[in-house]
C-alpha cells in the first residue's frame, strides 16, 4: 500500500504553488476585511498569528518554487497540504488519527484515575510525602521511552505497551501537581469544615478539591502535552498493528517520504493545540473566584 | 462640657440597657448555683516538644521516634482551671505565645490537654463539634471559592439541614451581620471587615452554644476593628450565647468582655480573672472603663 500512495503524490499535486499562495492570501484578505467590518467579532491575536504563519508559509513556498530548498528534504507547503487532502481522500489518514487519539486518551484517562487518587491519598491522609519524594523525582526524570524495552517484554508488541509508555509520561505531572495542589489547603480551612460538623470526606469535597482544582488541571495539561511527546516513540512499539500518526511518521521516514512525515507533524501539532486549548478552557471555567 | 454630656449619655444608655444586663446576670448566677458550667476546665496543662531540624523549629505533640536529639519541652499551659457559664462573654488576655490560643483550640476540640480535663456541659470534649463553633484569624479561612451565601451556608450544608431551613437561616444571618446585597459576592471583592463579618456569620448560622474567637480582628485597622467589636456585642446581645474571645489587645478585652482572664508569660497560667462591671454599650472615654483598662495593662506588664 505504501508504494502506491508514495508514487501518486509525486506524480500529481492536487494544487500548485501559485494556487496555494492565492488561497492563503484570499483567506488573510477576507479576515482583514471582516476585521475592518466587525472589529469586535474577529480577535486581533488570531489575525496577527495567522498573518505571521501565512508569511512564513509564503516565504517557504517561494523558496521551494525557486529551487532554493531541496523538495526531497523539505517539501513545499502546497505539497504537504495536497498530501494531507490526498491521504484523507483515500481513507488512509482517518484510522491513523483515530488510533492515535484512542491510545492517547486511553492512557491519559488511566493516568488521571491513577494519579489523582494516589496524589490526594499520599498528600492528605498521610502527610508523609517526604518519604517517597526522592523516589518519585528519580522516576520522573527518566524519559518514558527508556521503559520501552521493559514494556515490550511485559505487555508485548502492540497497544498495551504503547499505552503503558504514554501513561508513564502523563502520570507524573498530574501526580506531582495534585500533591502540590492539596498542600495548598490551609489548616484553618480544614479545621473550619471540622468545626462545623464535617468529617474527613467533607474536607475532601469542600476544601481539598476546590483548592487543588486548578493545580490538577495544570497537571493534566502538562501531562497530555508529555503524552503527545511520548506518543511517537510509544507507537514504535505497536509496529504490528500498523496504525497511528507516530507510526505513520516513522514508517514514512524509512521510505524517505518527507511530505508524509511533515503531514504527520502538522496533524499532531493541530491536535496537540486542540487538547491544550480545551483544557485551558476548562481551567478558565471556574475562575470566577480567584 | 463635652465630658459632662458624654457621661449623661452614658448614664441614659446604662438605664436603657439595664434590663437586659440584669437578665443575663441572673441567668449567670442561676447557672453558677446549679454547677452547670457550659465549659469546665480543670487543671489543664499542655506540653509540646520542640525539635530543631535543618535549622527550623518543629513543634510536635508527640515525641519523635527516630530523633537522636533530645527535644526541648515547651509548656504552653500549666494547671489552668476555668469555668465558663452560659451567656458569658469571656476574654482570654495575655502576651503573645502565652498559650491562650492553645486553650481555645483545646476547648474547640482540635487539640487535647496533656493533663487535666475539659468538659462541655458535663461531657468530656473529644473532638470538634458544631455546638462549639470556632472563628479563625486568617482571612483565607473564609473560602474564596464560595460566595458569601455559600460560605454562610457551609455549616448547615455539612449538617444535612433541609434546603428550606438552610435558606431561611442563611438569610437571617446575612441580615444579622448586615451584609444584605452581598449574597452573591465572592470574598475577593469584600473588604477585610466584611470578610470577618462573614466569618462570624458562618459560625453563628449553626446556632452554636459557644462561640470561640481566635483574635479575629487582629489584622484590621482601628476603625474597622471598633465597628466589628460593636457588631459582636450586638450579635451577642441579640442571640443568647456564650463567647470566648482570645485577644492580646487590652482595650478590646475591656471593651467587650464581662470577664477577662489574664494569663502570665509562658508557661501560661491564669494570673487573675477580672470582672468588668460595666454594661454594654461601653464608652471608651468613660473614666471607669479607663480604670479597668489601666488595671489590665498593669497586670500584663508585671
Amino acid at each position: 500500500m505504501h508504494g502506491s500512495y508514495f508514487s501518486e503524490i509525486e506524480k500529481g499535486d492536487i494544487i500548485s504553488a501559485s494556487l496555494f499562495l492565492i488561497i492563503i492570501f484570499s483567506i488573510i484578505l477576507s479576515l482583514v476585511i471582516l476585521k475592518w467590518l466587525f472589529p469586535k467579532r474577529v480577535s486581533t491575536s488570531l489575525l496577527k498569528g495567522l498573518i505571521v504563519a501565512s508569511g512564513i508559509l509564503t516565504i517557504w513556498e517561494i523558496l521551494s518554487f525557486l529551487n532554493l530548498l531541496n523538495s526531497v528534504f523539505l517539501p513545499p507547503p502546497s505539497r504537504i497540504f495536497s498530501n494531507i487532502v490526498y491521504l484523507w481522500s483515500i481513507g488512509f489518514l482517518q484510522p491513523q488519527i483515530f488510533s492515535t487519539l484512542y491510545r492517547l486518551f486511553y492512557a491519559f484517562i488511566l493516568a488521571l484515575f491513577s494519579a489523582l487518587p494516589l496524589g490526594i491519598l499520599i498528600s492528605y491522609f498521610s502527610r508523609r510525602f517526604s518519604y517517597i519524594e526522592s523516589l518519585v523525582n528519580a522516576a520522573r526524570v527518566v524519559p518514558a521511552p527508556a521503559w520501552l524495552p521493559l514494556s515490550v517484554l511485559w505487555f508485548g508488541i502492540g497497544h498495551a505497551s504503547a499505552i503503558f509508555i504514554i501513561w508513564l509520561g502523563c502520570f507524573f505531572p498530574i501526580f506531582l501537581n495534585t500533591v502540590a495542589g492539596v498542600s495548598k489547603a490551609e489548616p484553618t480551612q480544614v479545621e473550619t469544615v471540622l468545626t462545623f460538623g464535617g468529617n474527613r470526606l467533607d474536607v475532601l469535597v469542600e476544601v481539598i478539591l476546590p483548592v487543588s482544582y486548578q493545580h490538577i488541571l495544570t497537571g493534566a495539561r502538562i501531562g497530555i502535552g508529555i503524552g503527545w511527546i511520548t506518543l511517537v516513540t510509544a507507537e514504535l512499539a505497536s509496529v504490528d498493528i500498523g496504525a497511528g500518526l507516530g507510526w505513520m511518521i516513522s514508517d514514512s521516514r524509512i521510505l524517505l517520504d518527507m511530505t508524509t512525515v511533515i503531514s504527520g507533524i502538522v496533524i499532531l501539532g493541530m491536535f496537540g493545540m486542540l487538547t491544550d486549548t480545551l483544557l485551558k478552557k476548562l481551567e478558565g471555567l471556574v475562575q470566577g473566584w480567584s | 462640657m463635652a465630658i459632662v454630656r458624654n457621661s449623661i449619655e452614658q448614664n441614659t444608655e446604662i438605664l436603657k440597657m439595664g434590663k437586659l444586663n440584669e437578665r443575663t446576670l441572673t441567668s449567670i448566677a442561676k447557672n453558677a448555683q446549679n454547677g452547670n458550667h457550659v465549659i469546665a476546665i480543670e487543671n489543664v496543662s499542655k506540653c509540646f516538644f520542640v525539635y530543631i531540624s535543618h535549622g527550623e523549629e518543629v513543634i510536635t505533640e508527640k515525641r519523635r521516634w527516630f530523633s537522636r536529639r533530645k527535644p526541648c519541652e515547651l509548656v504552653a499551659l500549666k494547671d489552668v482551671s476555668l469555668n465558663i457559664d452560659h451567656g458569658e462573654f469571656v476574654a482570654l488576655l495575655g502576651p503573645s505565645g502565652c498559650g491562650k490560643s492553645t486553650l481555645l483550640r483545646i476547648i474547640a476540640g482540635f487539640e487535647f490537654p496533656s493533663n487535666g480535663t475539659t468538659k462541655f456541659k458535663g461531657e468530656e470534649i473529644k473532638g470538634p463539634d458544631p455546638k462549639r463553633a470556632m472563628i479563625f484569624q486568617s482571612e483565607r479561612a473564609v473560602f474564596p471559592w464560595l460566595t458569601v451565601e455559600g460560605n454562610i451556608g457551609l455549616g448547615p450544608r455539612l449538617q444535612d439541614m433541609s434546603s428550606e431551613e438552610r435558606k431561611e437561616r442563611v438569610a437571617k444571618t446575612i441580615e444579622l451581620i448586615q451584609l444584605k446585597g452581598f449574597e452573591k459576592a465572592y470574598p475577593k471583592t469584600l473588604s477585610g471587615g466584611m470578610l470577618q463579618r462573614v466569618a462570624v456569620g458562618r459560625a453563628i448560622v449553626n446556632h452554636p452554644e459557644v462561640l470561640l474567637m481566635d483574635e479575629p480582628f487582629g489584622a484590621l485597622d482601628a476603625q474597622t476593628r471598633h465597628s466589628l467589636q460593636d457588631h459582636v456585642v450586638r450579635i451577642w446581645q441579640s442571640i443568647d450565647q456564650t463567647i470566648v474571645f482570645v485577644t492580646h489587645d487590652i482595650e478590646e478585652a475591656a471593651y467587650l468582655a464581662n470577664r477577662v482572664v489574664v494569663f502570665t508569660q509562658r508557661p501560661g497560667q491564669i494570673k487573675e480573672v477580672v470582672k468588668i462591671g460595666l454594661s454594654h454599650p461601653r464608652m471608651r472615654t468613660n473614666p471607669e472603663f479607663i480604670e479597668y483598662r489601666n488595671y489590665l495593662a498593669d497586670l500584663i506588664k508585671h
